[in-house]
């Protein structure tokens, strides 16, 4: 046994130099594969919309005019987690999360070291603060070294998924009310030119998840469509939010476009009292129902979609988009001029529902235009005489049309809706502030699918909102645009985009899904 | 699985008779969607009897959807607008891959290593002749090592960079020998000598020094450079000795990327062969006796890192 030992230790010692000499052997060519990002330049993005609002506390929540906004808020501001498009959720100013089994406390880490553009640290206080502002529910919020607890009076199962998305960025708010963020851009000057505003962000060198690959983004506003459009094919721009009109004569121009998941909703609202009556008279809450259901029944959502749109959007029969639910496809959709025409009947005190009904276009572009006819058109087919009125323009604080006064207007309204939490319960919940719905279906106490799905089947049988189609985001690329890996719920990533040097801004690059 | 078929069971418009309609309209694998099915099937087999589909038989549509953060699995119950719905919901961080086993020879290609987290590098190395191979992987926290045996990889030992944080948005980060023919880790502001063990009971060590200088990689535009991409990676037959080369494509990292097979002195568009990724191949290195290559690559459709062994297949 001593003797094997022995042998053991000489073949060691024999060894050694072979360990050490491994280190040196064999080490062939190497290879970095796909083309590495680059560092530098300028990215040139073109909004249709004339301003930004990059406050998130002043955003009307689902309003499309604020989207821009929030896309370039994510390039200067940072969430506690976010999620990605394999349904992970990641750290990013919190490190690591944790919850009673209520889920009404709530604890995040904060990440240390992280530096605010401004060169000061990120402090518990300064997310607290930010969250206070934001977060419905009256959470109390406690900053403490390194962490920060909320504590709801409700349960909040579906937290990450809402601080994952939609306003809920960390900021500190200075005493002249601006803003400063940890996010990889900071804000730059702006300047007035013919062409527009341009609004420009900087590269934020002290950013913690690491420097943006453009040394700089300039956002020119108030772009109009079509020249959006040429801009793209002269290389004048990189990045344009392509209006949904536009986005089939883009394909065909050879340029190159992506599209989101569908996050707009156009929906009609019925409001005050039922459709076909008389302004001011009083009916029973049945025959709203009913009026509602026969304008539901008339509608040919897939002719809207496929023809009148031409399959740039999908027929819709739920509030939440099935990438969004995961169970829309259940909803039917049932185009039954018929039995539209009998429900429609029944309803109305009048002969034949005769009755002149109002809708008003609420949402903004030649899209709602378009789609309010078709939707007379359908009215009328089922015997429901209806009347376009397009309604006076008026801006808000944030760029985008006023809020609408949904309880002032008697008859049905074209409303446009921006899809921007990721939480189901959430963005039900927003749908019913922001559109004053009055509901009195209970909102689910948990976040469970089929409780949702019970939920929102119940919303959509008081027919106060009836889903049309949902429309993804389309945004024009230039060729030199490289890593536009935007999420499938178009949250974009300015900061990994990267600027090929070598490419042609100008030269057409195809169609990218 | 089982709840929600009791469930279903549960429903008193479920005929005592049922046909089960099962359908995956989500990224999750079909392996495991059609796992799910047998579970569903067992359980829902002791409470009714299940037939096959034909005409005039109730049908039991399951359909595998998914959101943002689940998978769902809906069940309707009788016709889609009267009809019961059920569902149930399995989030998508239960399926976050573990150490893969190694799937053996595909063709020529055989998944090593897969995780969400980066993998910045990767390397193979031998301690000594005829000893089995250790395969390195470059992580952004750690340098792992990892031994080869029966196609899977086993943890050998973990060496982490301390209070070092990553921070490159370019996975930036490599494996290189030096002149002194030890292993150098470099990463943006931080360099790392590794020490192989000097005896088999011995572990590894590393020493790690921060750094700054030009020509390091650090996260700055001025001095993170463009990495040239190399001509290719030499790579040999087994089958009979011949000497290749592996080109991989110039995408950038939104698509899927493919490797090409080129004889030594051929050029790119005269390729023999191609091997298809599921995303952007980030690095390519060879293994230690060039008969094989490591293959790091970006998997877009399940946004996990993988890596894997690349070689020439004989007669196939």
């Amino acid at each position: 046994m001593n003797k094997r030992r022995a042998m053991g230790r000489t073949l060691t010692k024999l060894a050694l130099p072979f360990f050490i000499a491994a280190l040196t052997l064999g080490f062939a060519e190497r290879l970095f594969a796909a083309t590495q990002p680059t560092y530098g330049g300028t990215l040139l993005v073109e909004f249709r919309s004339p301003t930004l609002m990059l406050d998130p506390a002043k955003w009307k929540t689902g309003s499309p005019e604020s989207s821009d906004s929030m896309q370039i808020a994510a390039a200067i501001f940072d969430r506690l987690v976010t999620l990605n498009r394999y349904g992970r959720l990641q750290p990013a100013l919190a490190t690591d999360w944790s919850h009673d089994e209520q889920y009404r406390r709530w604890q995040f880490s904060v990440r240390p070291g992280v530096l605010l553009s401004d060169g000061s640290p990120l402090t518990s206080g300064d997310i607290a603060d930010a969250l206070r502002e934001l977060l419905p529910g009256k959470p109390t919020i406690t900053p403490a070294p390194a962490r920060v607890v909320l504590q709801f009076p409700t349960a909040v199962p579906d937290l990450l998924e809402q601080l994952a998305s939609s306003r809920y960025f960390i900021f500190r708010r200075n005493a002249n009310a601006t803003l400063t963020g940890t996010g990889p851009f900071v804000v730059g000057k702006s300047s007035t030119t013919a062409s527009g505003t341009t609004f420009k962000l900087l590269a934020n060198e002290r950013c913690w998840a690491g420097r943006p690959f453009v040394d700089e983004i300039d956002v020119l506003l108030g772009v109009p469509a079509l020249r959006q459009l040429f801009d793209l094919q002269l290389g004048k721009t990189d990045v344009a939010d392509l209006s949904p009109e536009l986005a089939h004569r883009a394909v065909r121009d050879n340029l190159r476009v992506w599209s989101s998941a569908p996050v707009y909703l156009y929906a009609l609202q019925i409001t005050g009292s039922a459709p076909g009556a008389k302004a001011g008279t009083d009916r029973p809450a049945t025959a709203k129902l009913n009026s509602g259901e026969a304008l539901s029944r008339a509608l040919d959502r897939a002719t809207m979609a496929n023809v009148l749109l031409q399959k740039q959007a999908e027929p819709a029969a739920s509030f939440l988009p099935q990438w969004l639910s995961g169970y829309a496809f259940v909803f039917g959709m049932e185009n039954d001029v018929d039995r539209a025409r009998e429900t429609n009947v029944r309803s109305s005190s009048a002969p034949s529902g005769a009755q002149l009904l109002r809708l008003r276009v609420d949402a903004g572009g030649d899209l709602a235009k378009l789609i309010a006819e078709r939707v007379a058109i359908n009215a009328r087919q089922a015997g429901i005489p209806m009347q376009i009125q397009a309604r006076a323009a008026v801006r808000d604080d944030a760029g985008g049309a006023a809020p609408a006064k949904p309880l002032e207007w008697e008859g049905v309204r074209l409303v446009a809706w921006r899809y921007s939490s990721l939480s189901r319960r959430a963005e039900l919940s927003n749908m019913i502030s922001g559109l004053q719905l009055q509901t009195e279906t209970a909102e689910p106490a948990a976040e469970s699918a089929e409780q949702t799905y019970e939920y929102e089947r119940a919303l959509l049988s008081e027919y106060q909102l009836i889903p049309l189609v949902v429309l993804p985001q389309y945004v024009g690329l230039s060729a030199r645009v490289r890593d536009w890996l935007p999420e499938r719920w178009d949250a974009w990533h300015l900061a990994d985009v990267w600027l090929d040097g070598k490419k042609n801004s100008a030269a057409p690059a195809g169609v990218q899904p | 699985m089982r709840t929600l078929a009791q469930r279903v069971a549960e429903t008193r418009e479920l005929p005592d008779k049922i046909a089960v309609e099962w359908n995956n309209v989500s990224s999750l694998p079909e392996v495991q969607s059609l796992l799910f099915r047998e579970v569903f099937l067992q359980e829902l087999g002791t409470r009714r009897t299940v037939v096959p589909a034909n005409a005039g038989t109730p049908l039991l549509r399951i359909s595998l959807r998914e959101n943002p953060t689940d998978f769902l699995l809906v069940a309707q119950i009788g016709e889609a607008s009267g009809g019961q719905v059920r569902m149930t919901s399995l989030s998508k961080s239960l399926f976050l891959p573990t150490m893969a086993r190694g799937t053996g020879f595909r063709l020529v290609k055989q998944l090593l290593w897969q995780q969400p987290q980066a993998i910045l590098d990767a390397r193979e190395l031998t301690e000594a002749p005829g000893s089995p191979a250790n395969i390195l992987l470059l992580k952004t926290d750690a340098l792992a090592i990892y031994r080869e045996s029966d196609e899977r990889l086993t943890t050998v030992q973990e060496l982490g960079f301390g209070n070092y944080r990553y921070i490159s948005r370019g996975l930036r980060g490599e494996l290189q020998k030096n002149q002194d023919g030890g292993l150098v880790v470099t990463l943006p502001n931080l360099t790392c000598l590794l020490h192989g063990p000097a005896a088999p009971s011995d572990r590894w060590t590393m020493t790690c020094s921060p750094h700054g200088g030009a020509g390091q990689l650090t996260n700055s535009s001025s001095s993170d450079g463009d990495t040239k991409p190399d001509a290719a990676v030499a790579i040999t037959s087994s089958c009979d000795g011949t000497a290749w080369k592996l080109l991989a494509g110039e995408s950038d990292w939104t698509r899927p990327d493919r490797l090409l097979l080129v004889g030594a002195q051929m050029k790119k568009d005269e390729a023999v062969a191609s091997l298809e990724f599921a995303g952007p191949v980030l690095r390519v290195a060879s293994a230690q006796d060039a008969k094989a290559a490591l293959v790091v690559v970006f998997d877009l459709s399940s946004g996990n890192y993988e890596v894997y062994r690349v070689a020439i297949a004989c007669g196939q």
